[in-house]
């Protein structure tokens, strides 16, 4: 009997292995390109006082499902599962997000608030996409103060992106704004709170506008809230909220200190009161930073979980992924010498070559084919022959080969 | 080239058959009654399998059948969990309609079509045979901390002490009520489905079975409804005692041999025996409590602390383990009634008569061997054990017997008799485990009536001793 035959799966070539689906290898060209960026980020977030942690990829599905911690639409996306504790009827998940576990953390550990924390980790959600693994650069200011956590947090963002060659452009809105409208509309009889919020989280304050035709000056309010602008927008706004929603005006002014002091900081910064955000999530300003026609990343201020009523924190984070794709063209692989020894008794002279040249920050490897720079080292005896782009050269001592190879670093 | 049919068994069959035979499409072996899991009507061009109707979306979707019929509860189950499944719901047909109810108990002062706020229902456990649905129903309700309890079955058995909520499938409402909850939502309404694989209707020729069935299609489409957080009462929450013991005895199969293992222990309970039961007897022994549950959810009962003892069966014990090397659970007292014997099971025409000869054939292959299982984790521990190279498991809710060999290489299946396997064309290989009932506790009890708990297995200890009983 053909038992090979009898196979009817569908994919019957599962045989060969391969990544699970979604999920992502970081080859050496990825990881230089990653580095680049993380390194970057590493470097803004260290200037502004930012400690790095990072957090378990497993944690505790409960984790998630506190209140008001992910919507249903991000909870339904989660890998959960049983794991080895399973029989205590404690569901686990692979992170899907990385902002609650560094709350999670902070307060389990107990540390000192304000907290300035950076991560550099994964996230994982299912996609329909097969993008199911996202690395993040993420930041969380806990217990932020107001207005100030705003501005270090847009500030590092911005740094990171231009240090990587883009130029950032901070998109600055308010939950307050889109809450206040959504309560109004409420109390005119337009709809229900949950589907209101839900309708903005996905598409902004746009779709509303249809809603008010009962309501001309929460109508002119929407209207005017849905336009971009500079920071004046959020002026004119307020002109217009003294009469149709008094309730939005503390979100508008909050708005307006931190959009005016990165626009005279020299930020380029557009009020968009209007994009959609989860507004189970943020409860301030909120913000995204676009540069070259895309967005790369994103944050606000928010409620942590654990922390009790009133606290408060503020955070982003950066797609890495995107980012580190998107600097991989102009990122180079770092030059390597090839050292190539003779004969076996030319291998200690070979690695002390090695040494000397890693002492002067020159990455140097021994034998294999050569680098496609052009950089080697032939070791004969007492004889060092450098090859370089602009030939070769014979020398003796070892400091000469450095001196030579430096200039090419 | 064959389409391949998948129709259910259990309760939808006789409908089922009667549906096809007035569509004038042959299901030779699918009448009621039959034991025949898989047959082929080679003038129709047809293959036939019967499953369990839970089964029948998951084979549909793999593409290993075109073509399914089955409850639009297990549709809907799958898909709001894994949407990206291949699988077009071509319509519906006449048959029952199910309907899936967020349940509470009446003690937790709840009223019919009202929800509590979500508030008030911090770390609220939901029990469910639907984990999916339920899981989908408590985000909705953005409910913190919630916890499921997933079950194989008698998820109305649970509240209150035991759940804040069921979520079972039931007729509709009264019926719910009927089962002594208060049905608070209903989150699914459905009937029969007739599905078919997407790459399926763009390959294979359907037409003439579709031909078939077409004028039963009904219009009706299933609704799933998610509740939002409510605005009602605040429920009453009970939790378990812990100043009395608690058992669990098995409904189902392994009902008939329980009672007499109580009984050569001095236990009986009103309203327990061979013929039927009640959800909670009553104990001639005070202080300690008894409910009927399915057994092979005891395990993981008695590991959370739920129950302190249970009458289950050393196969069930064995997948818990291997799931969970870790769990508290463990075997007090073998029983040693409902004797069987685990082990592969392959087509009567395999090559092979043991286990060790099988295994050099399948590691052959070249491709993930499949194993079909309704133990999935002792599956994966048989293959782990026997250096099987590349496997895929395939956990399955019954009617295992049919997957062998289109649609799994072997079986890891359990036999008493032997009889259903020759039925089915089978033979088992060298059995690895014998299975019989036991007496499950927890390894650090968390009753405080351990005195209780001694004696009561010290009586069933002792019934096994006894002469009369072995």
């Amino acid at each position: 009997m053909d038992y090979h035959g009898e196979h009817t799966m569908t994919s019957p070539n599962a045989t060969a292995i391969r990544r699970s689906r979604g999920m992502r290898d970081l080859l050496p060209g990825d990881m230089r390109a990653f580095r680049r960026v993380e390194d970057a980020f590493r470097a803004a977030a260290s200037r502004w006082g930012y400690d790095e942690v990072r957090t378990p990829t497993i944690e505790t599905y409960s984790l998630f499902t506190a209140a008001g911690a992910l919507t249903p639409q991000m909870l339904s996306r989660v890998y959960s599962f049983l794991d080895w504790d399973g029989w205590s009827g404690e569901r686990v998940v692979l992170r899907p997000d990385s902002t609650i576990p560094v709350a999670r953390a902070a307060a389990e550990a107990g540390l000192d608030l304000p907290a300035r924390l950076f991560y550099v980790q994964n996230v994982f959600r299912f996609s329909e996409s097969d993008d199911r693994e996202d690395w993040q650069c993420g930041l969380e200011y806990l217990a932020a103060p107001p207005s100030l956590g705003d501005l270090e947090v847009a500030a590092v963002a911005c740094e990171t992106l231009e240090a990587l060659g883009l130029r950032p452009r901070v998109r600055i809105g308010h939950v307050g704004v889109a809450r206040a409208v959504t309560a109004a509309l409420v109390a005119s009889g337009n709809g229900d709170l949950r589907s209101l919020l839900d309708q903005v989280a996905v598409e902004g304050l746009a779709p509303l506008r249809g809603l008010v035709a009962a309501s001309a000056p929460v109508a002119a309010f929407i209207e005017v809230a849905t336009q971009e602008g500079g920071p004046g927008l959020l002026g004119n706004l307020a002109g217009l909220a003294s009469a149709a929603l008094p309730n939005a005006l503390p979100a508008i002014e909050e708005a307006t200190a931190v959009a005016e002091a990165l626009a005279e900081s020299g930020r380029d910064v557009v009020v968009d009161l209007g994009m959609p955000r989860d507004f189970e999530y943020y409860t301030g300003v909120v913000f995204e930073l676009d540069a070259a026609g895309e967005p790369w990343g994103r944050g606000g201020r928010y409620a942590p979980v654990g922390e009790g009523a009133g606290a408060t924190a503020c955070g982003l984070a950066l797609e890495t992924g995107r980012l580190a794709a998107h600097v991989a063209p102009g990122t180079r692989r770092r030059l390597t010498v090839s050292i190539h020894p003779e004969g076996a008794h030319d291998l200690a002279r070979a690695m002390a070559v090695a040494r000397a040249l890693h002492r002067s920050g020159i990455a140097a490897s021994l034998g294999g084919a050569s680098d496609p720079s052009g950089l080697s080292v032939r070791v004969s005896g007492e004889s060092l022959v450098a090859l370089t782009p602009d030939g070769e050269t014979r020398m003796s001592a070892l400091d000469d080969v450095v001196g030579l190879l430096v200039r090419y670093k | 080239m064959s389409v391949k049919l998948a129709l259910p068994a259990g309760d939808s069959r006789a409908a089922v058959a009667e549906m096809l035979a007035g569509a004038g499409i042959t299901a030779t072996g699918y009448e009621p009654g039959s034991r025949i899991l898989r047959s082929v009507v080679e003038d129709e061009g047809l293959t036939l399998r019967v499953f369990r109707e839970k089964d029948i979306p998951i084979q549909v979707a793999l593409g290993n059948y075109d073509v399914g019929i089955t409850s639009d509860v297990w549709l809907s189950e799958m898909q709001v969990r894994f949407p990206l499944q291949h699988i077009v719901r071509v319509g519906g047909l006449p048959g029952a309609r199910t309907e899936v109810w967020l349940a509470a108990a009446r003690e937790s002062g709840l009223t019919p079509g009202k929800l509590p706020p979500a508030s008030a229902l911090d770390g609220a456990r939901f029990a469910s045979e639907l984990p999916n649905l339920s899981d989908m129903a408590a985000v909705h309700m953005r409910i913190p901390r919630y916890r499921l309890l997933q079950l194989y079955g008698s998820a109305d058995a649970y509240p209150p002490e035991d759940a804040d909520f069921a979520v079972l499938s039931a007729p509709d409402g009264a019926a719910v009520e009927a089962k002594g909850l208060v049905p608070l939502w209903r989150l699914f309404s459905g009937g029969l489905a007739l599905i078919a694989n997407a790459d399926s209707l763009g390959a294979k020729p359907l037409g003439g079975l579709l031909a078939g069935l077409a004028p039963l299609l009904t219009g009706e489409s299933p609704i799933v409804e998610m509740p939002q957080t409510g605005t009602g009462a605040v429920p009453n929450r009970a939790e378990r005692q812990y100043d009395v013991v608690r058992l669990a005895v098995p409904d189902g199969h392994a009902q008939r041999h329980t009672p007499a293992a109580l009984l050569a222990a001095g236990l009986a309970f009103d309203g327990y025996d061979e013929d039927g039961y009640v959800r909670r007897p009553v104990s001639n022994v005070p202080g300690l409590e008894v409910k009927v549950v399915r057994p092979q959810d005891m395990p993981q009962l008695v590991a959370m602390g739920m129950f302190d003892v249970a009458i289950s069966g050393r196969d069930l014990l064995h997948e818990h383990l291997c799931k969970f090397p870790g769990s508290p659970v463990q075997m007090a007292v073998d029983l040693g009634r409902n004797r069987y014997r685990i082990g592969p099971v392959v087509d009567e025409a395999f090559p092979a008569a043991t286990t060790a000869e099988a295994v050099r054939i399948w590691n052959a292959l070249g491709r993930p061997v499949r194993i079909a299982s309704e133990f999935p984790a002792t599956a994966e521990r048989f293959a782990r054990d026997h250096q099987l190279l590349h496997t895929t498991i395939i956990p399955v809710a019954g009617a295992s017997e049919g997957f062998v060999p289109e649609d799994a290489d072997f079986l890891v299946e359990g036999t008493e008799t032997g009889t259903s396997i020759r039925a089915n064309g089978l033979k088992m290989l060298d059995p690895f485990m014998e299975s019989t009932n036991c007496v499950l506790t927890r390894a650090t009890p968390v009753t405080s009536r351990t005195d209780l708990l001694g004696s009561l297995m010290a009586r069933l200890r002792d019934s096994v001793r006894a002469p009369a009983v072995r």
